[in-house]
């Protein structure tokens, strides 16, 4: 296929590495030629240096010949435009832009055909609060993950001395919990994949990913850890467009305090949100953060947009008591630094667009592409088209489907006269054209031969 | 219905401009709405490029055959072409392709329509019909060219 990416910046330049290997025809545009020229030097793309919505150089990248288009320049207003030019002028099948105003996005109706055609509109900020929001829910997940609009999740978490199934064999878990269903997608132990199988003995330290219908996760992760009580009290640094989104989400459901800087905002802030508190001051302020008995909270969300505020606010936080931090990171150096050590998640903007981003540029009736582990591994959910004669897993077995080494079926949502339902994969479940099937892939690499499996023949119509 | 009643030679087009998947199935698009004006060019081509990102129908040794339901539509269309230029079609040998046949069918008659599907596979499959279809120059030695062997001149 091939892909035009408009923007070399962090998104951009991640997810043309990304594509780059996987027997794609990728060309890159900037206007930043040293940008351009460094990335070229490390991975086989094309770049173009130029303006990146002007058709001329749009036409030079050969967007005449594009499947699809991805626009992630820092530029809300050169991504949309872009997208009208290709499809005005070049009629590009596949449209992604990336916008993060939410002047722009409190109009849906903006982006259609008919007006600012593009196909999948990205927000990340949307996305980030969805993430966050996630893993409040599930107290001790490291991530979490839905598929099928979150009727089922894939959750990471770390099993702990003192879990009930720690140190047991897996299949000790049906036995444990009859009436849960729950598969163990992958185990890593000291950062190395285990495929886990009914006798494997599941270790304190392991980081244990488990699909399991959203219903039924609390009860999986009591098997793992001792469960952790639910979070009560949540203290949010900085009240930018996601900081506010979260207080307002969160704000019923959980006591919620929010410190901006900037007094302006805070006025802002105290308009829209109905019961959060505003706090009008610094995060890294310490007077503040024990008046406000950050001893007591539960969660201490980081999310200006400074990494090195938020990095050092929430070490404060930390360090004064708070049960557990989250920092939000853009720069992905950071993340790797500081994930697992004192602050308990970093969030990574561009991880969590990233995923995005794959859904759509995928072969296939992709659903969800999630990369996980720094990009190693992947989850993904892909709808199953066609009939035994033209589908390699359509009619078939789980047990009988020719999945690749290190990629295994979690499970399948079905949708049936009664609404969806959800199976969790056993070796006797057969596949029908239309379920919704997760996938783990342990190793990225493996995407391209699944992408392929799920591919109908020829003579699908 | 069989391949004869259904290939139109003003459908017939060698030598295709394009050099890649979409830009030959947009210019097919293009072709068939100006024979068939109550289709929407790039309604069809969206059809088609829906079909193939669920699977390429590029079949093997440079032929592809992309297909679509178009609901609404009544008849059963067909258009042949040679490429100018190899295109990269994602086909199951890797190899580019240069000949195309174009089928879109009403929704219905599902058994009809597969079966349609199967001739096209059949004659395509053929070293000297390919051979044939490469060195035509006219819609003429194009349309002759696909035909079986008993009734070609």
């Amino acid at each position: 296929m091939k892909i035009i990416i408009l923007g070399a910046g962090q998104v951009g330049g991640s997810l043309a590495e990304s594509l780059a290997s996987e027997r794609n025809d990728i060309v890159l545009i900037d206007s930043n030629d040293r940008i351009l020229r460094e990335l070229r030097d490390r991975i086989d793309i094309g770049v173009v240096q130029g303006h990146a919505s002007h058709p001329d150089v749009l036409q030079q990248a050969g967007i005449e010949d594009a499947d699809i288009l991805v626009a992630v320049t820092n530029d809300d207003e050169t991504n949309m435009a872009a997208c009208q030019v290709a499809h005005s002028l070049f009629r590009v099948p596949t449209k992604i832009a990336r916008v993060r105003a939410a002047a722009y996005l409190n109009y849906p109706e903006l982006f259609d055909l008919k007006a600012v055609p593009i196909d999948v509109l990205i927000s990340p900020e949307q996305l980030v609060s969805d993430y966050v929001s996630r893993l409040i829910e599930h107290p001790g997940a490291l991530q979490v993950l839905d598929f099928a609009d979150g009727l089922v999740q894939l959750v990471a978490v770390k099993a702990y001395y003192g879990g009930p199934l720690v140190g047991q064999e897996l299949r000790y878990l049906r036995e444990h919990m009859p009436r849960v269903d729950t598969r163990v997608a992958a185990i890593y132990r000291r950062n190395r994949p285990i495929i886990p199988e009914g006798s494997t003995i599941i270790e304190a330290d392991d980081e244990v990913f488990f699909i399991a219908a959203r219903a039924d996760i609390r009860a999986v992760m009591s098997e793992l850890r001792r469960l952790e009580q639910g979070y009560k009290r949540i203290i949010i640094a900085g009240g930018g467009n996601i900081g506010l989104r979260l207080a307002r989400r969160l704000e019923n459901r959980y006591s919620v305090k929010i410190i901006e800087y900037g007094h302006e905002r805070c006025i802002y802030l105290a308009e829209e949100l109905n019961r959060a508190i505003v706090l009008h001051g610094s995060a890294s302020d310490q007077d503040l953060l024990l008046e406000e008995n950050i001893e007591d909270t539960d969660v201490f969300l980081a999310l200006t947009n400074d990494d090195e505020a938020n990095i050092m606010s929430s070490l404060l936080a930390k360090r004064l008591g708070a049960r557990k931090v989250m920092a939000l990171i853009n720069n992905s150096a950071y993340v790797d630094l500081v994930q697992g050590g004192d602050i308990d998640i970093a969030i990574s903007p561009q991880q969590v667009t990233l995923g995005t981003l794959l859904t759509h540029v995928r072969q296939g009736d992709m659903v969800n592409v999630h990369s996980l582990r720094r990009g190693a591994a992947e989850a993904i959910e892909v709808i199953a088209h066609g009939d035994p004669r033209n589908s390699r897993v359509v009619g078939r077995k789980i047990e009988d489907i020719d999945l690749p080494e290190g990629a295994s079926i979690g499970a399948i949502v079905r949708e049936t006269d009664k609404g969806s339902s959800v199976l969790i994969a056993h070796d006797d479940i057969v596949v029908q054209s239309g379920d919704h099937v997760i996938v783990f892939l342990v190793d990225k690499r493996q995407t391209r031969y699944v992408e392929q499996l799920f591919q109908v023949g020829f003579t699908f119509f | 219905m069989s391949l004869n009643d259904v290939v139109d030679a003003r459908l017939c087009l060698p030598g295709l401009a394009g050099s890649s998947k979409k830009r030959i199935l947009q210019n097919l698009a293009q072709a068939v709405t100006e024979i068939h004006p109550d289709l929407d060019a790039d309604d069809l081509f969206q059809h088609l490029v829906a079909r193939e990102k669920l699977g390429s129908t590029g079949i093997g040794e440079g032929v592809a055959i992309p297909h679509c339901r178009i609901p609404g539509s009544e008849k059963v269309i067909a258009a042949l072409c040679t490429t100018e230029t190899p295109a990269d079609f994602g086909a199951i040998d890797r190899r580019p392709v240069d000949i195309v046949f174009l089928l879109a069918v009403p929704e219905g008659e599902d058994q009809a329509h597969l079966n349609l599907l199967a001739e096209i596979a059949e004659r395509l499959q053929s070293e000297e019909v390919r051979a044939k279809l490469r060195a035509a120059h006219t819609s003429e030695q194009l349309l002759s060219a696909l035909q079986p062997q008993s009734q070609a001149a």
